[in-house]
């Protein structure tokens, strides 16, 4: 049984050892930032599942496993949310994925709408196409921001009045 | 056991380098605060592992406590960047007014 426990609790932090150096991999060599994203959220999800299981199974009978359990919760309550606050941050400031039309070569990032932010850049399509490039841009800010404020009205209470204060 | 500890030290130190190149060299702010957010992760694995493999099991309590700093952290920058965007907009939407 001891030695059972011993195998499933190594499998388990060689496992996640292993998921962690792949994101962090993943990390180095992603060309975009949301690619990064989604490597570095491999490292959050399965690696830190895998190891702190793997704790676990060796805490044995005393205070050790619950902690483990607090932290294992914490991270799972915290990293999607952390994630979701980047994600949005990245998206809301203007930064457009990379992305590739049919024929396979990629498109300069400032001319990709289809994939992008939908509230953000789909409005901007046809009113921004006839003006000059600098006015494009400021039209582009005010949308970005047009959208901020959308998302703070959609935002429960409180997270809103924090905001405006 | 034990080198199992330590092969899972080394596999989460290798990850925190890289964590830390990428928030050298990321082109930007968001890049950084990605590379941030999963160098305070590695960390608390980190310290959970070196709990396991010294036999002290009072860091945990570290972890823990790191891991809620963590949190905290990458939330007051990501508003602070947030909210330096939304401003810099109004500025611009100024400027085309004028």
């Amino acid at each position: 049984m001891d030695l059972l426990l011993d195998i499933i609790a190594s499998v388990c932090l060689i496992a996640g050892a292993f998921l962690v150096f792949v994101g962090g991999f993943g990390v180095m060599r992603m060309p975009d930032f949301y690619t990064r994203m989604h490597a570095a959220s491999l490292t959050d999800t399965g690696g830190a599942a895998l190891i702190l299981i793997g704790l676990m199974l060796q805490g044995g009978l005393t205070l050790a496993p619950v902690k483990l359990i607090a932290i294992f919760l914490f991270l799972f309550l915290t990293s999607p949310t952390a994630s979701y606050a980047l994600a949005n941050a990245a998206l809301l400031s203007g930064l457009k994925p990379v992305c590739r039309n049919e024929t396979g070569s990629a498109l300069p990032t400032g001319q990709v709408v289809a994939t992008g932010s939908p509230d953000a850049a789909k409005p901007a399509g046809k009113p921004a196409a006839k003006k000059t490039a600098p006015k494009k841009t400021a039209r582009k800010k005010t949308d970005a921001k047009k959208a901020v404020k959308k998302k703070a009205a959609k935002k429960p209470a409180g997270k809103s009045a924090r905001k405006s204060s | 056991m034990e080198w199992i500890y330590f092969v899972t030290c080394i596999g989460i130190l290798v990850t925190m380098v890289l964590a830390v190149v990428r928030g050298l060299v990321g082109p930007s702010i968001f890049d950084r605060v990605l590379a941030v957010n999963m160098f305070g992760t590695k960390t608390v694995l980190f310290l959970a592992v070196v709990s396991f493999l010294s036999g002290r099991p009072d860091f945990l309590d570290l972890a823990l406590a790191y891991a809620l700093i963590n949190f905290i952290g990458v939330f007051a920058v990501l508003l602070f960047f947030q909210s330096r965007e939304v401003r810099r907009a109004a500025e611009a939407e100024n400027e085309a007014r004028r």
